[in-house]
């Protein structure tokens, strides 16, 4: 065969196979989800999470929250922080420098008097420049930590330093959490009797359209903005299937940032979160997997398929590109961080398994397609198409898309349906064919700038836009 | 006398309405704090039953709103919960309820809690 | 190295024209995309079955919870055995519970809003509740659920027959508590306890499974409901081989207090696992004795930094002025929280403790300048 027949085929074929690959590991994925997720079901229908949430010896629990320049809302963030449903709590919410008054308001409103408070650096900051109590007995539980600005990384290392629990909970401020939320997230710790679970995260909804009272979820409805209903169908798919399976073989490379819980103690001698990396919610637990496995400890990290937080999303392309933008970023320095692992046996299923599949799947996959497809208009601008399998082959790979989708709703209808109405369901299913037009070729536009950025060393978190509850969330990498 | 009930539970509701009803009261049922709040304005009762876990507002918030407002401040509120923390307690009656009773209860006893806090110029 | 490159693409050449010839021609492309199109369309069939069939049995649900609920209310708030009989043969009563009985899916949802409603009651009503349930025979279904194969219907039916309190069931439901299913276990533990409170932790003495930290959290909180019964058990619990259950021992021990037990107590503070010391510490810190304090602080070279911080906290509340000079001896600990808790402790125990401090440490140098406003501040 000639040489353009070579190099047409050569790349078809490759991304065909590549392809095809990735969908029968999402195919594995899928089946070692269901069995887990029902298991999980089955297990909590025996749990009244009422009456241990209440408990007086339930293990006492660090919330760590940190906000930079949350201003309006912070008032009412912190309250619904304070009246989650779990006892013993200790909420440490940390002000990262913010340049508004949310310092001020929160004083006003807490009765904050700034105290005396040794704070055991055990992971280097940035300098605290003050701690702060209530004088009301109410808000006994709050402690407000004022520093310099040094990022979110920086802003939850002070939080570990000054939390005094073994058990941490790291949120995003402005989360909405179910009722049994705090519960659900701490159980893995307690539950596992031949191993230490080091870290446990759930499963973040989509909060955009949902009618929210004081702070509460009152009631569930699809996201009427056209790129949150489509990060919907996208969560779902992430979520039930991905991490699930992922958890099930303890190869979850992440926990979102948004709702996630951790060691103290190990998060400690692993040292912390990483500040000089975007993607730290990732770092960490990879690095706090390492750390396990550099001292041969069985660990665990644990997923729960229960939804537990709703979060809002970006809603414009402009946040949400920065946003993907900044999520690759944050995995190429995680993968980088860590190349050791690599195929590396001595790190387990870790080295194996998960860390090339981010590599291959996560990490190359957007500049795969994104090649591929760029190899499509030059063939067709060149007129070299060998018709219609020029078609077919992208046709072939987009129905699996197709029936990817579809399956995940299948399942999140068979499992926790939290879009009861039919009408969701159907706007949910028109989204998955919608989808491939809208919205995946901008996310791996997005995931292509991201690479192109990292090569050129941007390091910055963007400019945070707050709009009530506009601004780029922590919740990082959903594919798988 | 006129009595509202708020609770999510129907089986709850049921056996308090039940209860009351023998007793020769008027029983008002409603299944949310929204509800609640609306027949409040609506059917001025004599006294109110509310759980705390309810979807919309909380029973607590039912407390709250009755005691501020200028009408209503003085009928009595009995809070029946299964949340016993002393400090749930506390902020309920912090905020002007009459009486806390947790789940589970006898509805016997609390038949009586309610002919104890009757405006003694109520007769039924 | 050209030939190489040779070889290399002539090798890709042939690879590439095998699949293109044998699977990727364009006709099985062609028909796996249609058969994938039609599995989407099953699929989406599937998805609004289902949703269907749910939609219609839970109103189907909801319209018998309705009528269930009045009648198990009517029942509930009868104050005689007469009342009782005359609610259950009112005819109107009669036909619907013939209807629940006749499916067995009905008879269960009734055992379920039986066992359910059980729960939140107290008293007559619930005696009236446990009436009902074996006026209606339901005791052989839930029996007949208990013999199920599959574990998760075995566990709901051990439940329930713990909610309505069907003591004839304990020998049978004991011989779970060992179990090699987690939830089949925890479930026939949590049951036997609800049903007889303290006398049911009879199972710690041959449980071999670890009783994980949650199912300890479900026990305790279960058993705060029991008034405490005499534990002739325990001294065999404090020499099982089971690492939980004799930290699940001491933990009652703490809880309850009780004293009976300080010389068991005492031997666990040199135990080789040094969470059971922890928890040992703990425990004696709540039934201790004037020895109490000395005992922990000669223990203390041992311990990890946990329970070593552990120990400084309960001699803030315990300790003596014994325990002064190896107070003094941590105000130059290398950890900073050490010297914190210590000097918190020296302060407690002795009135010019303060004093002493600041006459010792430099007062403007960190983290003194922090520690001593804070110790301080709090008094």
């Amino acid at each position: 065969m000639n040489i353009t027949d070579f190099i047409f085929q050569f790349f078809s074929y490759g991304i065909l196979i590549y392809s095809v690959s990735l969908l029968l590991f999402y195919v594995l994925i899928v089946i070692c989800s269901i069995a887990e997720i029902k298991l999980y079901i089955r297990k909590s229908s025996f749990t009244d999470y009422n009456l241990l949430a209440s408990s007086e010896y339930a293990p006492t629990v660090s919330i760590l929250a940190p906000a930079y320049n949350e201003g309006a809302n912070i008032i009412e963030n912190v309250r619904s922080l304070l009246a989650v449903h779990y006892n013993n709590i200790e909420l440490i919410v940390i002000n990262d420098g913010s340049k508004d008054d949310s310092l001020q308001k929160l004083i006003e409103a807490y009765n904050l008097v700034k105290i005396p408070f040794l704070v055991n650096e055990k992971i280097k900051t940035k300098p605290i420049r003050g701690i702060y109590k209530s004088n009301n007995s109410l808000y006994h539980k709050l402690i407000v930590v004022d520093k310099i600005n040094g990022g979110k990384a920086d802003a939850l290392n002070t939080g570990i330093n000054v939390a005094s629990n073994k058990y941490l909970v790291c949120i995003d401020v402005d989360c909405i959490l179910e009722q049994d939320a705090m519960l659900k997230l701490i159980k893995p710790f307690l539950e596992e009797t031949k191993k230490r679970v080091i870290a446990t995260g759930g499963v973040i909804r989509i909060a955009n359209s949902c009618e929210i009272v004081n702070g509460k979820l009152v009631k569930v409805h699809l996201p009427k903005q056209l790129l949150p209903r489509m990060q919907s169908l996208e969560y779902i798919r992430a979520f039930l299937l991905g991490r699930m399976a992922w958890s099930r073989m303890n190869g979850l490379l992440i926990i979102s940032g948004a709702f996630g819980a951790f060691d103290r103690e190990i998060a400690i001698k692993a040292g912390g979160y990483n500040a000089a990396t975007v993607g730290e919610d990732m770092e960490l637990i990879v690095r706090m997997r390492r750390y396990m496995h550099e001292n041969k400890l069985p660990y665990k990290v644990s997923f729960i398929p229960d939804p537990l937080c709703w979060t809002e999303v970006p809603g414009s392309y402009k946040i949400l590109g920065r946003q993907r933008n900044r999520w690759t970023r944050g995995t190429i320095e995680t993968l980088q961080i860590h190349k050791k692992m690599f195929f590396n046996h001595r790190f387990g299923i870790l080295g194996i398994i998960s860390y090339p599949y981010w590599f291959f799947f996560e990490l190359l996959a957007p500049l795969i397609e994104f090649s591929g497809f760029v190899f499509f208009i030059i063939s067709l601008i060149s007129g070299y198409i060998k018709w219609p399998f020029s078609i077919l082959l992208p046709g072939f790979i987009v129905a699996f898309g197709f029936l990817y989708s579809i399956f995940a709703i299948l399942i999140e209808v068979l499992t926790f349906n939290q879009y009861k109405r039919r009408s969701d369901i159907f706007k949910l299913i028109l989204i998955s064919f919608a989808e491939p037009i809208f919205f995946h070729p901008f996310v791996v536009w997005s995931a292509v700038r991201g690479n192109i950025d990292f090569l050129r060393k941007k390091k910055s978190w963007g400019e945070m836009t707050r709009q009530g509850f506009n601004s780029q969330k922590s919740i990082n990498h959903l594919r798988a | 006398m006129k009595i509202l009930i708020a609770d999510d539970e129907m089986i709850m509701l049921k056996i308090i309405e039940l209860r009351l009803k023998k007793d020769g009261h008027e029983v008002i049922v409603t299944s949310n704090g929204q509800e609640a709040l609306e027949q409040i304005k609506l059917q001025d009762p004599d006294m109110i039953i509310a759980d705390i876990m309810m979807p919309f507002t909380s029973g607590l918030e039912i407390v709250s709103e009755v005691k501020q407002s200028g009408l209503h401040r003085k009928v009595p509120i009995i809070i029946l919960s299964s949340m016993g923390q002393e400090n749930v307690v506390l902020e309920a009656f912090n905020l002007g309820a009459d009486d806390y009773i947790t789940k589970p209860f006898s509805p016997n006893e609390l038949s009586m809690r309610v002919k104890r806090l009757a405006p003694p110029t109520n007769h039924l | 190295m050209f030939t190489f490159l040779n070889f290399f693409s002539g090798g890709i050449e042939k690879i590439i024209n095998y699949l293109g010839q044998h699977f990727f021609t364009q006709q099985t492309l062609f028909n796996t995309i249609i058969i994938v199109g039609f599995l989407i369309i099953i699929l989406i069939g599937f998805i609004f079955i289902y949703l269907f069939r749910k939609k219609k049995l839970w109103r189907r649900k909801v319209f018998l919870q309705i009528s269930l609920n009045n009648f198990i209310g009517e029942i509930a708030i009868c104050e005689s055995e007469d009342e009782l009989n005359e609610v259950y043969s009112n005819p109107a009563h009669q036909k619907a519970m013939r209807q629940f009985q006749r499916r067995e899916m009905d008879r269960n949802l009734l055992i379920s809003e039986l066992a359910e409603t059980s729960k939140k009651f107290r008293g007559i009503t619930m005696d009236n509740i446990l009436w009902l349930f074996e006026k209606m025979n339901l005791e052989k279904q839930l029996v007949k659920n208990l013999g199920n194969k599959k574990w998760h219907k075995k566990a709901k039916a051990i439940q329930q027959l713990a909610y309505l309190q069907q003591k004839k069931s304990i020998k049978y439901i004991f011989s779970f508590t060992n179990h090699e299913n987690d939830l089949l276990r925890m479930e026939a533990q949590i049951a036997i306890v609800k049903m007889i409170g303290f006398d049911g932790l009879k199972f710690l003495n041959t449980v071999t499974y670890p009783v994980s930290e949650w199912q300890q959290l479900r026990l305790i909180e279960e058993l705060s409901s029991h008034h405490a019964a005499d534990l002739r058990n325990m001294n065999q619990w404090f020499k099982s081989e089971n690492l939980t259950v004799l930290n699940f021992t001491l933990r009652l021990v703490e809880i309850y207090r009780l004293y009976d037990f300080y010389d068991e107590v005492k031997d666990c503070l040199s135990h080789q696992s040094m969470t059971i010391c922890k928890t040992a510490a703990v425990t004696i810190s709540q039934i201790s004795n004037e020895t109490t304090a000395d005992l922990l602080v000669a223990h203390y070279p041992d311990y990890d930094s946990f329970t070593q911080l552990k120990i400084l906290e309960v001699l803030q509340v315990d300790g003596t002025k014994n325990q002064l000079p190896f107070l003094f001896s941590l105000l130059d600990h290398g950890d900073d929280s050490y010297k914190l808790e210590a000097a918190k402790a020296i302060v407690k125990i002795s009135k010019s403790g303060m004093e002493k401090i600041e006459k010792m440490v430099d007062g403007t140098l960190f983290p003194w300048n922090i520690i001593v406003p804070q110790i301080k501040n709090v008094a």
